[in-house]
């Protein structure tokens, strides 16, 4: 079932020359994790503010729950909308102890009642014992808890994160990010994360929405996003990716290092461009070979390495950093490419 | 984890029907209300005026002459505080003048005297019956008149003594926040020390020297207390003798009206030269400027120093000591008009507190609604800020008299003058506090289903509590302070501080007046210093 709906979303904040959102259709089905993935600026918080109601998009409609809350005829003010929001600086009340923060949102419910359901999802963040500290008294880990639990205890029907763990030592985020993962499951909790991150995306999300200036590029399952990316634009910030130039030939397409599937069903003789993972490409040193070895990433577990083919095309490798090829060395390639994506030529 | 299965999906609470996010009602009701606390009083005044001029109450001859006082004495006392200021300014913040720090906390306090104390104290010191004129004909034996602070000369030398920190304080903020890269480029250009300032430092300090002279200008302009005391016949005096002496309402409206003129026309030039300067720009390492050796100068520029400090600070304050007299005597005093003192304290607490509400009321309202009512609602009040007392005391006797009788003559019509005076100090104030507030904070409380008023209640008001406490201060001591609109609009036998030492100099009791302008520098002094304490500490 489909429990968020975006139909046509145009949104342009006052004084500026862009849409913000233009013509965005977006859905997240109940109990799923859509992960909402571009560069900053793309307006991918601009659409978690529109499903909140901090902003009102000019044409276009939102539904949550089957019930209208933002088209021609419809409004529906933030506190009614039954949205829980994770921000990016948690934005927990600085003058409220850890309790009266999970607390807030639960207004309407009797006092014992309240008590309870703050007990109970401090302890599933895992913060109990720690009801009467202050904001401030908190590491950056802690803090989140709160601000997730704060969020979670309304029961919302949906969970909005806005890059939520951007402000987390790297080595806290990993571990963050895989409590939250586990408690958005276990409470069968909807949720839209907004990140920059494609790993946190791919990490934490059932389907990825990458948008570039307002646009929605695509949205896919993580795999389909990594490995079939509808555009060039998906295909190069969600990973490394090359576009080596070709032509289709006798219904082959002909490029410098190698021959592959028509997969895209173009026409003979337009120029095409494939795309190629360094993941994909194999090298073998090789003596009069066709390409050269002009520069090497040391990237830990890997090494990347950037090769010039006789075009003067570049073409990079990732290969386990156990054996080390020198810049200069003259090498073979060898292209597994598990998919073949192609474009028309940019 | 004691989480029994899933939580349901279904929201805790049902969902309330769609509506505006501010309860239109309330924003309304404010916008109205601040409408009707500021523009009819003046409207009805410009009515009063126009009946007026048809009777012709005034003569144009007369009315120029006036016009021609005030402006002068206004500009006059502009350019005397704006030789006390810079000098002082400099030599505070840029050199290694003697005591430097002491002599930049000191240099304000002429803030916390108002101008009618300091004519008071001159008047006790150099008028006809001062402690001078007294020594001088005990000493030669004749009774005769040496000096007499009396007239013209006399409002223009009180008016700068005690408005120069005005200008003071932003231009030593300016000098302190130019970066002195920028002169030393200039010196390394070949520019000497004079010629740098003169060529560099002192453009870069035109807009502070503006800005203060402006509000110097704007003071004097409006102010009733020194000029009345002092026997200047300016605009506001002129309003106050027509309305108490010769009860001529229609002539006081028009003056009042030419009066509320000038002054819009010297706040409209305020806001054009200010917006199209832009101010020194402090860069991203604000380094400060090395002090300047002074040498053998050192000492004479301590000289000056003190005596622009004498002139605002010490000679004042001596005098009303002086004239104090003894503790068993000051005792005494505040034993007999102790009922003043309760009502001072009592009406300036009523509207500080209203005005503090009214602020936080506002200052929220206003962030919700669209800029343009904003803006308009914040010009209102600004209004009201930039009305003369003496005209504002007049507008309301007008009105008040006419058609709210049962307000008229009580308590309650001090309270709304002092709400019309200062009620942008509060609102500018938690303005300031609200929009240094993290907006997710906000965001946060209303994803989390909370009402305006709860968001208000549980989340705005106690982030900004310091700053509240900080308006109410403020609020509290301009409101202690206010004589002009209080002279015109008291209850019979309510008298404040302000108005026991006027009436005190006019008739020439100074050791009375002084106790009780002790009294209310005392009074507002405390509040000051909590206020200062607070901004020390980054609260406000």
């Amino acid at each position: 079932m489909t429990l968020i709906e975006l139909s046509q979303v145009s949104l342009t904040y006052p004084h500026a020359a862009a849409p913000a959102l233009s013509d965005l259709t977006l859905a997240v089905e109940e109990g799923a994790t859509l992960s909402i993935l571009g560069p900053s600026g793309c307006g991918k918080t601009t659409v978690l503010r529109a499903i909140a109601g901090f902003e009102r998009p000019q044409t276009g409609a939102i539904t949550i729950a089957g019930r209208p809350v933002c088209d021609a005829a419809h409004w529906v003010v933030p506190e009614e909308r039954g949205v829980g929001m994770v921000f990016q600086d948690y934005a927990l009340f600085p003058h409220l102890t850890v309790a009266e923060n999970v607390a807030f949102g639960l207004q309407r419910l009797e006092k014992a009642a309240a008590a309870r359901t703050v007990a109970q999802t401090l302890d599933l963040v895992g913060l109990s014992g720690f009801e009467d500290r202050y904001p401030h008294e908190l590491s950056g880990g802690q803090q989140q808890r709160v601000a997730l639990a704060r969020a979670l205890a309304p029961k919302p029907i949906v969970l909005l994160l806005d890059e939520p763990f951007s402000n987390l030592d790297p080595d806290m985020r990993g571990q963050m990010r895989e409590e939250v993962e586990d408690i958005l499951r276990l409470t069968c909790t909807t949720s839209v994360l907004v990140t920059h991150d494609h790993d946190e995306a791919f990490a934490m999300a059932d389907r990825v929405a990458v948008l570039n200036h307002g646009r929605l590029e695509q949205v896919d399952t993580p795999e389909a996003i990594y490995h079939t990316p509808a555009t060039p634009f998906v295909a190069n910030f969600v990973g490394q990716a090359d576009f080596l130039l070709g032509r289709v030939d006798n219904g082959k397409l002909h490029t410098e290092v190698g021959i592959f599937e028509n997969v895209g069903g173009h026409p003979a003789g337009v120029a095409v461009e494939i795309m190629i993972r360094p993941d994909d490409v194999h090298i073998v040193p090789a003596s009069p070979g066709g390409a050269r070895i002009v520069g090497r990433q040391f990237r830990g577990s890997e090494n990347l390495y950037t090769m010039l083919l006789p075009s003067g095309q570049h073409l990079h490798s990732s290969e386990s950093s156990t054996t080390v090829y020198p810049v200069g060395t003259l090498v073979d390639l060898k292209i597994v490419a598990t998919h073949i994506v192609t474009f028309a030529k940019r | 984890m004691t989480q029994a299965g899933p939580l349901t999906l279904a929201p805790a609470t049902p969902l309330a029907p769609a509506s505006g996010w501010l309860p239109r009602i309330g924003t309304l009701a404010l916008l109205v209300g601040v409408g009707l606390l500021v523009l009819p009083p003046l409207l009805y005044l410009a009515a009063a005026a126009v009946k007026a001029g048809e009777l012709g109450a005034v003569t144009i001859g007369s009315l120029a002459g006036l016009a021609f006082t005030t402006l002068s004495l206004a500009t006059l006392a502009t350019i005397w505080a704006m030789l006390l200021a810079l000098p002082l300014a400099w030599l505070v913040i840029r050199t290694d003048l003697p005591f430097r720090t002491l002599c930049r906390w000191l240099a304000v306090i002429p803030l916390a005297i108002p101008s009618y104390i300091g004519a008071m104290s001159y008047i006790a010191l150099l008028g006809p019956v001062g402690s001078v004129n007294t020594w001088l004909s005990a000493l030669l034996g004749t009774p005769q008149q040496w000096v007499n602070i009396y007239g013209f000369w006399g409002g223009v030398f009180v008016l700068g003594v005690f408005t120069y920190p005005y200008i003071f304080l932003l231009v030593s903020a300016a000098l302190e926040a130019t970066n002195p890269a920028v002169e030393e480029t200039a010196r390394s250009l070949g520019d000497s020390p004079l010629g740098v300032f003169r060529r560099v430092t002192l453009p870069m300090l035109r807009p502070s020297m503006l800005a203060g002279g402006l509000l110097a200008f704007l003071y004097a302009l409006s102010d009733f207390g020194s000029p009345s005391l002092l026997r200047v016949q300016v605009f506001t005096t002129a309003i106050y003798h027509q309305l108490n002496t010769r009860f001529d309402q229609a002539a006081a409206a028009m003056l009042s009206f030419v009066l509320v003129l000038i002054t819009i026309a010297v706040l409209i030039g305020q806001h054009m030269l200010l917006h199209r300067r832009s101010y020194v720009t402090i860069t991203g390492t604000a380094r400060l400027a090395r002090p300047l050796h002074l040498g053998r100068w050192r000492w004479p520029a301590a000289l000056l120093a003190g005596m622009v400090l004498s002139l605002s600070v010490f000679i004042p304050l001596g005098v009303l000591l002086a004239q104090t007299g003894s503790l068993s005597h000051f005792l005494e005093v505040v034993r007999e008009q102790g009922d003043y003192i309760k009502n001072s304290l009592l009406i300036a607490g009523l509207a500080a507190t209203l005005a503090a509400i009214l602020g936080l009321l506002i200052a929220f309202t206003a962030r919700h609604t669209p800029p343009r009512i904003g803006a308009l609602q914040s010009g209102t009040i600004q209004i009201g800020y930039a009305i003369p007392g003496t005209v504002l005391g007049l507008s309301l006797i007008l009105l008040y008299n006419t058609y709210i009788p049962w307000l008229y003559g009580t308590v309650g019509v001090l309270v709304v003058a002092y709400l019309i005076r200062f009620l942008t100090q509060s609102v500018q104030g938690v303005d300031a506090a609200l929009t240094g507030i993290n907006p997710h904070l906000e965001e946060a409380a209303r994803s989390l289903a909370a009402s305006p008023w709860r968001v208000l209640r549980r989340v705005l008001a106690p982030l900004v509590r310091p700053t509240l406490f900080a308006v109410w201060a403020l609020v509290f001591i301009s409101a202690m302070k206010e004589l002009d609109a209080t002279l015109l609009l008291r209850p019979a036998g309510f008298d404040t501080l302000p108005v026991r030492v006027y009436i005190h100099t006019v008739e020439a009791e100074y050791a009375r007046a002084a106790v009780m302008a002790l009294l209310l520098i005392a009074f507002t002094a405390l509040p000051w210093m909590v206020v200062a304490r607070l901004r020390e500490k980054k609260l406000v």
